[in-house]
């Protein structure tokens, strides 16, 4: 009995033993390294490319370094890149022509909501405001995601930037986006993208949210070969 | 003795499997990114993963610690043939099972979203609230 208890306690041991290895050496494995991982990146050529016409740009056509975002509305992390990092990146590199910033829908949640953020920041843009709604949805995708009908909060946005919101739910109700949306997510498919955010700096792709300095750095290595 | 030795396997396995959900949670664990096959980033970093301010994989980890704790304590002599810690253990999970449909409806209903690692835990908690039961059930009769 008492060894048959010994036995017993040296299995729960073991088991602890080798799951904290096992969550040890995820841990260490997954550290996050931002930086292009372009050799490993392959495109999934399954017909044409979708054009890049499809995504939101900002910034002059002659810039010699084109930033693409592929992002989620209702992934954090883009959240993140979205209120600290790109705000910083369009103001130091795009509104000084140095580059051009394209923002690509790739609702990897497959959740209703995130293509009814990503139509109502397209709507928002018929009033001259996708960056601005954008911004706010990205911020605040906590408050809005998982609402079932998260529409009302959508109108509330965009009055709160000066637009009209019934037009914006109106163009939201009328899905007139929802083709260019899923498009865009197909670019991202096409593109083998299987995560957001992910940033594709003249062709060379970097995953993950990132802070203003890492994807400065980035976008100075692409600026330096130029 | 058997089924309170099933009780603390599992709820140790448990208590990994939230151990792991609250590093990630905490950034120690994972990509900053959102991947197609990984609903785990979606569930882990919505408002849901918390409660009361608290990350619910946290609430998980003690949970699964007091689980661990008692079904050893019911492993001990004296306690054996004391239908106390199963008493207790059916408490604690019977909880824990509230707790759990309440994060599983956030989890599909609301978010959308399937975690795997939630899924075992939604398991192991339901097998051992089965197994307690069972065991009260027995030591009434």
């Amino acid at each position: 009995m008492a060894s048959s208890q010994s036995k017993f306690y040296g299995a729960l041991a073991l088991i602890l033993i080798v799951g904290a290895a096992l969550i040890g050496y995820v841990a260490v494995s997954s550290r996050n390294q931002t930086s292009f991982d372009s050799e490993a990146w392959t495109a999934v050529p399954e017909g044409p490319l979708v054009s890049e016409d499809v995504g939101v740009s900002i910034g002059s056509a002659d810039a010699p370094i084109v930033i693409e975002e592929y992002a989620d509305y209702l992934c954090p992390y883009c959240g993140m890149v979205a209120t600290l990092t790109v705000p910083q990146i369009i103001e130091e590199y795009v509104e000084t022509g140095k580059a051009r910033f394209v923002f690509f829908e790739f609702p990897v949640s497959q959740a209703e909501n995130a293509l009814l953020g990503a139509e109502a920041a397209r709507c928002a843009g018929e009033q001259g405001a996708f960056w601005p709604l954008n911004r706010v949805l990205m911020g605040r995708m906590s408050e809005w995601g998982q609402r079932r009908d998260p529409r009302g909060l959508f109108r509330q946005y965009a009055d709160g930037l000066g637009l009209d919101g019934d037009a914006v739910i109106d163009c939201v109700d009328s899905q007139k986006y929802r083709e260019t949306v899923m498009s865009s997510q197909m670019r991202a498919r096409q593109l083998g993208l299987t995560a957001t955010p992910t940033f594709i700096i003249n062709g060379r792709r970097a995953a993950s949210a990132m802070g203003f300095d890492q994807m400065s750095a980035l976008i100075e290595e692409e600026l330096a070969k130029q | 003795m058997n089924r309170r030795r099933a009780i603390a396997v599992l709820a140790l396995l448990g208590a990994l499997d939230a151990a792991y959900l609250l590093l990630g949670k905490l950034g120690y664990v994972g990509s900053l990114e959102c991947s197609i096959s990984r609903g785990c980033d979606v569930v882990n970093a919505s408002s849901y993963s918390q409660f009361l301010g608290i990350p619910v994989a946290g609430i998980g980890l003690a949970g699964y610690v007091a689980l661990l704790v008692a079904a050893i304590a019911g492993l001990q002599p004296r306690w054996l043939s004391d239908k106390r810690p199963d008493l207790v253990l059916t408490l604690l999970a019977g909880i824990a099972v509230v707790f759990t449909v309440y994060l599983t409806y956030a989890e599909v209903v609301i978010l959308g979203a399937i975690c795997q690692w939630c899924v075992v835990s939604q398991i192991i908690i339901l097998v051992i609230f089965v197994l307690s039961a069972m065991g009260l059930r027995r030591s009434r009769a």
